[in-house]
């Protein structure tokens, strides 16, 4: 709500009740500081007044007064307050006046006897449409400054990035990034350590344009300084994250992972703070994906302590770090890369070197996505332990699944945030139906909510009622939901908000952590544009 | 309107405010949650430690846990202590999920909450 600013309000009426009760109906509006009153009895005071305070926002004036009328005060009113809009009082009835009053300029009009929720109403639309007015104008200015600013935080990014690699006998490293038109920032860094360890690490900043840029520099200096006085990640991580967090006031966050490989014990100890778990690439078997340590992205709390976790490397192994560009790499019409190609991809390639890993990768993801505009940076860093025998064979083992449904319930409801409980409700009668587990219906309850706020919050750009449909489908072993609306062109799996710099962290959708949340808790998600209806498709194996 | 679906009830205990939370907190009505849930904080004269019972919440969604962390928040920049105890299963999850478990202070027990606030 518009209470940032105080909206100047000046009341231009020879009637002295027209101030009573604008004081009484709209105390809490003054008390809040949402609006300010002046009052004046006629057209030439007003002027005068407007002459002495260029602040004002809204002019309510009557028709009738005497000294100078309302319409020819509305005449004047470009001269002194072009910026301000005016909002016409008069008698009921007067549609005559109204008509000429909307013709000369005036933004709105109210009638006597005041109607209270007109009175609230009307104001607040004036001052809404001269905050878009101003907004817009200040955009137009800035946007060349943004365009600038973007590509030096582009060229900021690429140069904290290092371009040599260590190879040994014993380990071999290689990274890639490509940014993002509007760079995401992301980064990744080694540290050749003590005894021959390399420390390798891999980050993904929350903001997007200079301020990531900035605090990516911050982070990469701080990691630098710190990775060189321990060998341990978690307290690595601990101190860094201190640092950042205080006067983080924009409350930006990096998830981040963090690994040391020491080939004397074949040890590979990481700590993992809120970041994509990379995949460990075995020969013979399948990959796995390196368990969490639990650990929360930094910048957001100094008091944390983190963890640590070790696993064992072998020759031919491999650990792939990426970011969120890679998995969630997207082709037309929607289709992600996601996690299952990927760790098929990682099985079934055959490399030698890190390189060659990373470009794979690259080349898969560049494949895959036929050439859609990227939306956002792909980084990929493998550390590779040579072989010292021989090669890993190749094995394919894909999944099948029967798509058979044997029951399935359908729900539509206005796009209204209270209307959701029209779908909770449903949900819960066909998860009790179905005798799911608990947990299973929470986390069906937690992700159905989350779309379909988000679809109601931002995938309408009009105040028509629109229908949203929701399917839930029950398979042998797993529960479908679709949800399908109407609206614009919106995959909250991507634009959900969440990664704005503007809103500290209380206003955001906890960090876009809602969608992060509900990506964990589902199997499946899949977002696709049908014709002109969105489709988004959540998949929970149970 | 039906949105009065969580229910808030307070206690004072040896200095401490004790808020029985049950129902479900969701965006429907985390807003109202939270002003509900500011008033019941604000209204002893002094400020205690604060320590909220989510045994009986159902129900809790990532607007719900951004309500939790805005007032962990304000209650720290006012140096009240402030503990959650007695989740369920399903909605510690959430708080582990989404990390809140390492941000906010959560117990098995109401008597382990109140140890921890009166410090």
């Amino acid at each position: 709500m518009p209470n940032e600013v105080e909206a100047k309000i000046l009341v231009v009426d020879d009637e002295k009740d027209t101030e009573v009760l604008l004081r009484q109906r709209l105390r809490h509006e003054i008390h809040s500081k949402q609006y300010s009153f002046s009052f004046v009895p006629d057209g030439e005071q007003a002027l005068e007044h407007l002459q002495q305070h260029d602040d004002v926002d809204i002019i309510l004036t009557d028709l009738n007064m005497p000294v100078m009328d309302g319409m020819t005060l509305l005449e004047k009113i470009p001269d002194v307050s072009p910026n301000a809009r005016t909002i016409m009082v008069s008698a009921y009835g007067n549609m005559d006046n109204f008509r000429v009053a909307m013709n000369h300029g005036a933004y709105d009009f109210l009638s006597k006897p005041i109607d209270f929720q007109d009175l609230k109403d009307t104001p607040g639309r004036a001052l809404e449409s001269l905050q878009e007015a101003r907004e817009s104008e200040r955009m137009r200015s800035k946007l060349d400054v943004i365009e600038r600013e973007l590509n030096m935080a582009q060229i900021l990014q690429k140069h904290i990035l290092p371009t040599s690699f260590p190879t040994t006998d014993e380990y071999d490293v290689h990274a890639n990034m490509v940014a993002a038109h509007s760079i995401g920032g992301d980064f990744y860094d080694l540290f050749e350590l003590d005894r021959g360890k390399i420390g390798i690490l891999i980050a993904d900043v929350s903001d997007k344009g200079v301020p990531a840029a900035m605090f990516m520099m911050a982070s990469r200096t701080l990691l630098k300084a710190c990775a060189a006085c321990s060998v341990s990640p978690s307290q690595v991580l601990g101190q860094v994250n201190f640092m950042l967090s205080q006067d983080n006031e924009a409350m930006t966050f990096v998830t981040l992972f963090y690994g040391i490989y020491d080939p004397e014990t074949l040890e590979f100890k990481y700590t993992n703070a809120g970041h994509n778990p990379p995949i460990l690439v075995l020969p013979d078997q399948e990959p796995k994906l390196l368990a969490p340590t639990g650990d929360v992205a930094l910048g957001i709390d100094e008091s944390l302590q983190f963890s640590e976790k070790t696993v064992t490397l072998e020759p031919g192994n491999a650990v792939v770090l990426y970011t969120d560009g890679v998995s969630e790499a997207e082709r037309k019409g929607g289709d992600m890369f996601g996690m299952e190609r990927f760790i098929k991809l990682a099985h079934e390639s055959s490399f030698e070197s890190a390189e060659q890993m990373t470009d794979i990768v690259f080349e898969q993801v560049a494949t895959f996505v036929e050439g859609n505009e990227q939306s956002d940076d792909i980084t990929c860093l493998v550390l590779f332990i040579p072989p010292t025998g021989s090669d890993s064979a190749v094995k394919s083992n894909s999944e099948s699944e029967s798509d058979s449904a044997d029951n399935s319930r359908t729900v539509t409801f206005p796009n209204r945030l209270e209307e959701i409980r029209t779908v909770q409700n449903a949900l819960e009668e066909f998860t009790e139906q179905n005798e799911l587990p608990t947990d299973v219906a929470y986390h069906l309850q937690f992700a159905l909510e989350e779309i379909v706020t988000n679809v109601i919050s931002y995938a309408y750009k009009d105040d028509e009622e629109h229908e949203i449909k929701v399917i839930f489908t029950k398979d042998e072993n797993s529960i479908s939901i679709e949800v399908i609306d109407d609206g614009y062109p919106f995959d909250p799996l991507e634009e959900a908000p969440g990664m704005d710099s503007e809103s500290s962290l209380e206003d955001r959708p906890i960090g876009g952590a809602g969608v992060a949340l509900t990506k964990q808790m589902m199997t499946e998600l899949k977002y696709k544009r049908e014709g002109d209806c969105n489709h988004l498709l959540m998949i929970k194996k149970f | 309107m039906d949105d009065h679906l969580f229910q808030l009830n307070a206690e004072e205990t040896n200095g401490i405010l004790i808020v029985h939370v049950s129902g479900r907190v969701d965006s429907v009505n985390a807003e109202q949650f939270h002003s509900s849930l500011a008033t019941t904080i604000h209204e002893p004269e002094t400020d205690l430690p604060v320590a909220l019972d989510f045994e009986k919440l159902d129900f809790i969604s990532s607007a719900g846990l951004r309500t939790i962390l805005q007032v962990a928040k304000q209650l720290g920049g006012n140096q009240q202590k402030f503990a959650l105890f007695s989740l369920t299963a399903s909605v510690m999850e959430i708080f582990q999920l989404s990390g809140f478990d390492r941000i906010v202070d959560i117990h098995d027990s109401r008597d382990a909450a109140i140890a921890a606030v009166s410090q």
